[in-house]
């Protein structure tokens, strides 16, 4: 019997040492939570359910790159501002500092019935709560002409890393006075200021470079977030630059040919030295194989981020349809520590107060010219509601414009450490 | 505690011209507020909000650290910035949609960290 026994464990350990994932393990009892996605929302919530629980609940993070490179602020090192290692984090915090299980490796499949994640290297992962925090991904032939194939002759450059870094490399090798189009998104999708700080910071950076460059934006909408913002901004620093063609100017009806490098806008190619692709958007691929997604993306209770249709399971951030928050990285936080509050309450009875949010967008129009809009939110029955908001105003002063700019500069080093510790 | 609040409400008329170290000495609340006990376990959760920007670890990188402050000055700063009396529309809209209970709760535990 002891033998047996002895040889058992010993067989156990090797299997388990064996396997890039962790297995099922004696933890003594404890209750698990899974979570996928380690951006904004489940860095945060990961990190928050292992420090206020102090070690009373088991905390595994799914997160296929050791290095994360945070959207916000990659427009930044676009326009040069950041160097892309600024933008860069790893998870040795929250395995050193917070006991968190983190594992580096591709959710592949859910079993809601038995509460179990499938991994790509092998492993089985059991959870009691399951976090999905798995961010965008893009919608199947939603820009003509353009698939993830052509994702290095057109980088979308929506999700940081690698293909931000082409995408500044083909712009930094346009010839002078060449032409750089981009393809907003239809709404809703990630960073709604996203695309158009993106374009400041490429006239920025042009601006120095290839004065004669010229940029078109290819929107599908007819308005944009900050849009007074923004074309202000544009006008102030780098009038007859840009050429924004919106809904009503045929700037929906596009495709596009990355072979022969053109863009057709309402029927007129375009020949264009480079090009940014952001497609139509939807949740991350798990929470469709997770079989908890309404057309594109999750719904959410308001009141606890968990699913409408599996209240084990909470998405947090992009993928989740919640009311009235954009889909922002401070949103993903935000809503991670409500999530956080709650699962914490339901695996070990701690307190549970009425769910808070707030979102505040910083983007940057040229060097110290930042303007800012922002929301606190309540949770309804219905939906994640908006209670107050601000905007920046036009015709700021530099010096309004400067602070703002610093401030985001302080709420970038405050999110990271409050993500990754 | 009348008479504080007609301070307060005429302090509100001054209020929008006078910049932050003016209305500290303008701006004053009544003693109902300031002795209002916060509630810990609310003012840590609350805080989890406040925490995204003002870091934990209390450096200022941009947006400094207020951890350890005293429970008035808190409580004195967000109300000021809820009536827009300081400036910054991120802290006039956090502050905006705090009850004085919930202010309170966000002072006592903001004090009680290093």
């Amino acid at each position: 019997m002891s033998i047996n026994r002895r040889s058992f464990i010993q067989t156990a350990a090797a299997v388990t040492a064996s396997l890039s994932a962790p297995m099922v393990m004696a933890n003594g009892g404890k209750p698990r939570v899974v979570v996928i996605g380690g951006g904004a929302g489940g860095a945060t919530a990961a990190r928050y359910i292992a420090k206020d629980s102090k070690g009373a609940i088991d905390v595994t993070l799914v997160e296929p790159s050791r290095t994360y490179y945070t959207c916000f602020f990659s427009n930044l090192y676009l326009g040069g501002f950041r160097d892309l290692g600024s933008i860069a984090h790893s998870y040795g915090n929250l395995a050193s500092e917070y006991g968190i299980n983190v594992v580096h490796d591709w959710a592949v499949d859910i079993d809601r019935g038995g509460k179990t994640v499938s991994l790509a290297g092998g492993g089985t992962l059991y959870y009691d709560r399951l976090v999905l925090s798995p961010g965008i991904d893009f919608v199947d032939g939603a820009v003509e002409g353009w698939d993830l194939n052509a994702q290095n002759k057109m980088p979308h450059a929506y999700k940081a890393g690698s293909q931000t870094e082409l995408l500044k490399a083909q712009l930094a090798s346009m010839p002078s006075g060449g032409v750089f189009a981009m393809v907003a998104p239809p709404n809703p999708y990630r960073c709604p200021p996203g695309p158009y700080e993106r374009i400041s910071m490429i006239a920025h950076m042009l601006k120095k470079s290839n004065p004669t460059a010229k940029i078109i934006v290819a929107d599908p909408k007819p308005k944009f977030s900050k849009m007074g913002l923004f074309q202000e901004g544009w006008a102030n620093h780098y009038d007859g630059m840009i050429d924004w063609i919106g809904s009503e100017f045929g700037g929906g009806n596009v495709s596009v040919n990355p072979e022969a490098m053109t863009v057709s806008i309402d029927g007129e190619e375009t020949k264009v030295d480079a090009c940014n692709v952001i497609p139509a958007m939807k949740a991350g691929r798990i929470c469709e194989m997770a079989g908890i997604t309404d057309g594109k993306w999750a719904p959410v209770s308001a009141h606890d981020m968990s699913s409408k249709v599996d209240s084990n399971i909470h998405v947090l951030g992009d993928a989740s349809m919640q009311g009235d928050m954009p889909k922002s990285g401070f949103s993903a936080n935000s809503q991670a520590k409500v999530a956080a509050m709650a699962i914490r309450g339901a695996l070990t009875g701690s307190k549970v107060f009425p769910a808070k949010f707030s979102n505040t967008c910083w983007s940057l129009v040229d060097t110290n010219d930042g303007v800012k809009v922002g929301a606190t939110y309540k949770a309804t029955d219905e939906k994640i509601a908006k209670v107050d908001g601000f905007i920046s105003k036009t015709g700021e002063t530099a010096d309004v414009r400067k602070a703002t700019y610093e401030e985001s500069l302080g709420w970038y080093a405050g999110i990271t450490a409050d993500m990754f510790g | 505690m009348y008479f504080s609040s007609i301070l307060v409400s005429s302090a509100l008329f001054l209020g929008t011209a006078l910049n932050a170290d003016q209305t500290k000495e303008e701006f004053i609340l009544p003693s109902s507020i300031l002795e209002i006990k916060g509630d810990l376990a609310y003012g840590e959760y609350l805080a989890s909000d406040c925490q995204t920007c003002h870091r934990s670890d209390n450096k200022n990188e941009g947006i400094p650290g207020i951890n350890g402050r005293e429970i008035t000055e808190i409580v004195y700063a967000l109300h000021e910035y809820k009536n827009k009396y300081r400036k910054n529309e991120v802290m006039q809209m956090m502050a905006g949609g705090l009850g004085d209970e919930e202010i309170a709760a966000l002072a006592s535990y903001f004090a009680s960290l290093q």
